[in-house]
């Protein structure tokens, strides 16, 4: 390994021009002595580069064993903009991409050292992820070993904190609850913003299981029985640090010092002027006032110019738009409320250099451009305009609004108009806007706002304390049982937004074919396809429609269920049917009765083949023959060269741009475009499902043999526990689990349900995946049944007869739970069918009576008893390492 | 065969000696808990030495003293009254995550209403005469018990001499002819003592719309509004944790019989009486 780079050296070869001081020290600092609590440092002056603070710390200790490094692995990038997620992963995305192909010099050694920690599994030196609704809601790093940068949303990070990982499936969410509670970094962007999660993480040590015990009698718990911690230093709890322009002062604090401050850039930014007059208009009026002003700064300016125009609602911002002279501006509107297809087609347009407002770019544009936005684009964002026309706020996003205008101080034309309606009703904002209005009577309009003074002129904010439950060991043990979720659980919304009267969000996406309840949901839901909406007006919205023509996507993400409306709940995810509309080219649209388009063809490249969908693609009707075939097409009935020829002859429909066909598509081109496509879509159906991890029972990918799958998982899960930190005792039991968790599908059922061809034993084949349950039910494999019950019943016996394991009980549970059940309980075929299934282990051969419909009545106690030795997030990070190292040795085997 | 030890006298059609008999697996955790298929089911323990078991682990009066919910806690410079303070729920919920301590989050709530700073109480915490909280009737039932073995043995055997006193405040058999004075209400101390410890699967927290406590489903004085089953296999306290998650979301693995309150209906507005006795399911 050789030297470490300066930070100066590796953020200049990222950036390509030396950090702020600032910058510099933070990154000394934190190799030094770790991070600080708080870093206060005003807006457009870096806080992102956080992230390349926090990469470059943790290459700083790639020289240290596993065990001794204290800088976390994960760094979580958590704010609550969705833009201002989308625009850090932008640069997180830039940082993997560089690290994985790096030039030679300081890029290349931070690699080689991010590798040295991510021990060899993959090579990757750094993955990126985003994780917000609307967007990416099923990415995760790849193993709990693997450096990554993970830019999310509040909700999404907390949640996944909680073990109820919003958007995914509940069978994955002790592996996401293990990747976010432990061995991370959050860097909580606009603190502020997000005080019940400042709250939460502080009391999660004292609620975890492995502190406070479980449905014990009161004072009987005593911990340390097992390990303190799987790992040690400051890895074994989130480490928080709040990133904030609006913070108040404190001894823990990183601020700027006087060498930023001399800094010319700095300094520029600092005295950027910012102009403001106020204009006094009425609640019914204020969409009109609004447009009027923004119309004005066109028509005044010379030159075409960029404004950006803030609203509180998304409702007024579809208002304002409606009113704005197209003639004389383009216009964009951005709100929190459209899909990622249709909202990355606008990001993109405001972050082109000429048509948008990236800051940093001041040349000539041909045409104005007005961009009518919410709070989405408040906070963080990089956009610089010349004219900012904002309804008033409260002052904190007041401060955020102003951030946007003259960003880098290289406008010294740019004004702000503050829009009051002066008798609206108190919104979200309380009373602020009008206290704001009271003070800048005060003053001499127009007034300078500018980031030297905004503050003093404004006020403190008013802000409201927001009210947070407090967090008992007994909500938490509720959490921490994923495999049944409990009825009535304490929401977890509560611990991450607090209890408040503003709207939850829930994800709602549009499909043409509704699947009857219980039917799977097919093509699985792509990202892309979910628009994140506020509860109450979904719940409105529904109540309008029949319940058939909506349903909520069940726990385990493979079906939609009937529920009522207001048993919706936040974080849920609702498929709607297209044809009944709640969407236009604004987002969220509840008054639209329009068709939605549904991007699941696109985005999936799926589409469920019917006779209907066959006869649009063939253009003729079928005969019964015809039809069975197309719509069993498998390994059998379709050669390579028949696959090629429908690849070849539909791969220029999907040449298509599907983000950019998003709103403005003309639907029947979409439908058409999904439908002709359908063949060979179907085999992009495979890809689509393995993403699943509940049905992965279903053990699509090419054929692999059993007993050489079960040996190469135990080496990668042992790999990645070591490079983890684990000891050696609990770095052996994941290497045990991991080489016995699949045995149960020795059972001969199974294996005629893979198709094992005669003499071979499969962990997993590939099929059809229309033909799975009828393949399932000929070869008498009982519905529900789970084979980690017979890898269990399996394991026992060897035990029995002698093979050595340490660690039995832990090792049972993570045999148990690598599918995501036996927390804590298992689910049990209703069939009673002992089988005899003989397996060799060690030599051993080993013969029981298995059966799928026998309880593990032990399970819940293993279950607590682990709980408690380990932390609920300890125990979850060893599931993490045995189940990530059965999806790494599964997805290379689809490679090869 | 393991050996056993059957308690005729905790039945699983009566609510607080189903409780009971869970509060027994959270005092002794080895214990394991299972109900007999008569048409009466009743509590067996997989253990012939019972009684010496739970005796031992009964709590002390300091015990209780030490509880997050008792009235004055050294652990906690604010008292804590039948409507105590945000501020002093607060500090409790502080002492109870040291201590792991279930008494707070199976008696009272914060997850009301954004606009409420009023804190809520679980079914199982009922209001009684003059704002007595649930710790001084813990206290009142421990401080009954005078000979521990011989009256657990005659709770445990369904023939112990009830005692007038309030208890939980939910028992039914407590409820006298309506020409009894209120006061004289008789409770069996040991089986109301155990039925608390019993509580701690029962946790109260809420939907931030209304106050929700384990297993209930609407409105404490409906018929049907809480139900719960007996069982069949040997299992413990994270067991019949596990095993009544089951049965709420719809499972009957391993169970029996279930049964749902029937709750006293009360006379009048002025009548503060809370009493849950039940009927089978199936």
């Amino acid at each position: 390994m050789g030297d470490l780079p300066s930070f100066v050296d590796f953020y200049t070869a990222v950036h390509g021009r030396a950090p702020f001081p600032w910058q510099d020290r933070l990154a000394r600092q934190v190799a030094a002595d770790g991070w600080p609590t708080e870093i206060g440092v005003p807006t457009g002056l870096g806080k992102t580069s956080a992230i390349d603070v926090a990469i470059w710390g943790l290459a700083s200790q790639a020289d240290r064993a596993a065990p001794e490094r204290t800088l976390p692995t994960r760094i979580w990038y958590v704010v609550n903009r969705r833009l201002l997620v989308d625009a850090a992963s932008e640069h997180s995305d830039r940082l993997a991409a560089l690290l994985t192909d790096p030039p030679a010099g300081p890029m290349a050694e931070v690699a080689h050292r991010l590798r040295q920690i991510e021990g060899g599994v993959t090579g990757v030196p750094l993955r990126s992820l985003r994780l917000r609704g609307g967007a990416v809601m099923s990415g995760r790093p790849g193993h709990p070993a693997q450096p990554a940068v993970v830019c999310s949303t509040v909700p999404m990070f907390a949640s996944r904190l909680l073990f109820r990982s919003y958007g995914s499936s509940n069978r994955m969410w002790p592996v996401d609850a293990a990747l976010a509670g432990i061995d991370t970094l959050v860097l909580l962007d606009e603190a502020h913003l997000s005080i019940p999660l400042v709250r939460l993480v502080d009391k999660l040590d004292s609620c975890d299981a492995s502190s406070a015990g479980v449905l014990r009698a009161p004072g009987t718990f005593v911990s340390g029985d097992g390990p303190a911690t799987l790992i040690d230093g400051g890895r074994a709890r989130p480490t928080l640090v709040s990133l904030t322009a609006t913070g108040t002062e404190s001894a823990e604090r990183f601020d700027l010092d006087d060498d930023d401050l001399r800094h010319p850039v700095v300094l520029q930014r600092l005295s950027a002027t910012k102009p403001t007059s106020v204009v006094d208009t009425t609640a019914a009026e204020l969409a009109k006032s609004i447009a009027m002003e923004a119309d004005s700064a066109v028509a005044r300016s010379a030159a075409p110019i960029a404004v950006l125009v803030f609203v509180n609602r998304p409702s007024t911002a579809r208002d304002v738009a409606s009113r704005l002279d197209r003639h004389a501006a383009d216009v964009m509107v951005l709100t929190g409320q459209l899909r990622e297809p249709d909202a990355d087609v606008v990001r993109r347009q405001l972050l082109t250099p000429g048509t948008g407002l990236p800051a940093g770019h001041l040349a000539q544009r041909e045409r104005s451009l007005v961009v009518v936005a919410t709070q989405t684009l408040e906070v963080g964002a990089d956009l610089d305009a010349d004219v900012v026309v904002s309804e008033t706020a409260g002052v904190r996003a007041l401060v955020q609004r102003l951030g946007r205008l003259n960003r880098l101080g290289e406008r010294p034309h740019a004004t702000c108009v503050l829009v009051h309606p002066v008798d609206a009703e108190p919104g979200l904002y309380g009373d602020e806007p009008a206290q704001v209005r009271r003070r800048l009577e005060e003053c001499d309009l127009p007034v300078d706002l500018g980031p030297a003074v905004i503050r003093s002129i404004l006020g403190a904010p008013n802000d409201r304390e927001p009210v947070v439950p407090e967090l008992l060991p007994a909500h938490l043990w509720e959490f921490a049982k994923t495999s049944v979720p409990v009825p009535d659980a304490a929401p977890a919304e509560a611990f991450i937004e607090g209890i408040t009267d503003d709207d939850h969000t829930v994800s709602v996406c549009w499909r043409r074919t509704m699947p009857v309840g219980g039917e799977p949901l097919y093509p699985s839901i792509a990202d892309g396809e979910w628009a994140e909406v506020p509860i109450r007006e979904v719940r409105r919205f529904l109540s309008q429609h029949d319940a058939n023509t909506w349903g909520r996507v069940t726990a385990d993400g493979t079906a939609i269920e009937q529920i009522a409306g207001d048993d919706v709940r936040p974080g849920n995810r609702i498929v709607v049917d297209a044809s009944i509309g709640g969407y236009s080219c604004s987002g969220w649209d509840p008054d639209s009765t329009t068709a939605v388009v549904d991007l699941s063809p696109m985005l999936t490249k799926t589409v469920e083949l019917t006779r209907s969908s066959l006869t649009e693609v063939l253009g003729r009707q079928l005969d019964d023959s015809e039809v069975e075939l197309l719509t069993d097409l498998d390994d059998e009935t379709v050669t390579p060269d028949i696959e090629g020829a429908i690849g070849q002859h539909f791969a220029a429909v999907l040449e298509v741009d599907a983000p950019e066909l998003g709103c403005t598509a003309d639907r029947a081109t979409l439908d058409r475009i999904g439908a002709k496509a359908a063949p060979w879509l179907r085999w992009q159906a495979v890809e689509s499902a393995r993403r699943v991890d509940a049905l992965d029972e279903l053990s699509i990918a090419t054929s692999v043999d059993l007993m050489g799958h079960l040996g190469e998982v135990g080496s990668v899960a042992e790999s990645i526990a070591r490079a983890v930190g684990l000891g050696d005792r609990e770095a052996r039991a994941v290497h045990d689990a991991a080489r016995f968790h699949d045995l149960g599908k020795a059972d001969v059922r199974f294996q005629r349900w893979l198709g094992a061809p005669t003499g071979q034993v499969l962990a997993k084949s590939r099929m059809n995946p229309g033909r799975w349950r009828q393949a399932r039910i000929a070869a008498g494999w009982p519905d529900r049944a789970r084979h980690e019950l017979l890898s269990l019943q399996l394991l026992d016996r060897a035990i029995e007869l002698g093979v050595s394991v340490d660690q039995v009980d832990l090792v049972r549970h993570l045999v148990g739970s690598h599918h995501g059940h036996g927390r804590p309980w298992i689910d049990i075929s209703d069939v009673a069918a002992a089988m005899p299934t003989r397996v060799s282990i060690d030599g051993v051969e080993v013969m029981a009576d298995t059966d799928t419909s026998q309880a593990d009545w032990d399970q819940p106690e293993r279950f607590r008893s682990l709980c408690e030795q380990y932390g609920l997030w300890g125990l979850a990070l060893l599931e993490a390492i045995v189940r990530q190292a059965d999806h790494l040795v599964s997805a290379a085997t689809e490679v090869q | 065969m393991k050996s056993e030890y059957v308690a005729p006298g905790l039945t699983g059609s009566w609510l607080n000696g189903w409780l009971a008999a869970i509060g027994i697996t959270v005092l002794v955790p080895e214990i394991r808990l299972r109900w007999s298929d008569d048409d009466e089911p009743c509590a067996v323990f997989d253990s012939a030495d019972l009684i010496d078991r739970l005796v031992a682990a009964l709590p002390t009066i300091e015990d209780l003293h030490l509880l997050a919910i008792a009235n004055v806690n050294p652990l906690s410079s604010h008292a804590f009254p039948r409507n105590p303070t945000l501020e002093a729920y607060c500090d409790r919920c502080r002492v109870a995550r040291e201590r792991s301590d279930f008494s707070l989050s199976s008696t009272i709530t914060d997850f009301t209403g954004p606009d409420s700073d009023r804190l809520e109480h679980s079914p199982f915490d009922p209001s009684a005469p003059k704002g007595i909280t649930i710790h001084e009737r813990l206290v009142s039932c421990l401080e009954a018990i005078d000979d521990p073995t011989t009256m657990v043995a005659a709770s445990l055997a369904g023939r112990a001499r009830r005692q007038q006193l309030n208890g939980l405040g939910f028992d039914y058999r407590r409820i006298l002819a309506p020409t009894v004075p209120r006061a004289n209400v008789y409770v069996d101390p040991i089986v109301e003592l155990l039925a608390f410890y019993g509580m701690a699967l029962i946790p109260v927290r809420g939907d931030m719309r209304r106050t929700r406590a384990r297993g209930w489903t609407k409105s404490s004085m409906k018929r049907g509004a809480f139900t719960w089953p007996v069982w069949m296999p040997w299992i413990g306290t994270a067991g019949i944790d596990a095993l009544l998650d089951l049965y709420w979301s719809g499972g009957t693995t391993g169970m029996h019989v279930a049964y749902s309150v029937v709750p006293y209906q009360q006379r009048s507005t002025m009548d503060s009486t809370r009493g849950f006795a039940s009927e089978r399911l199936s």
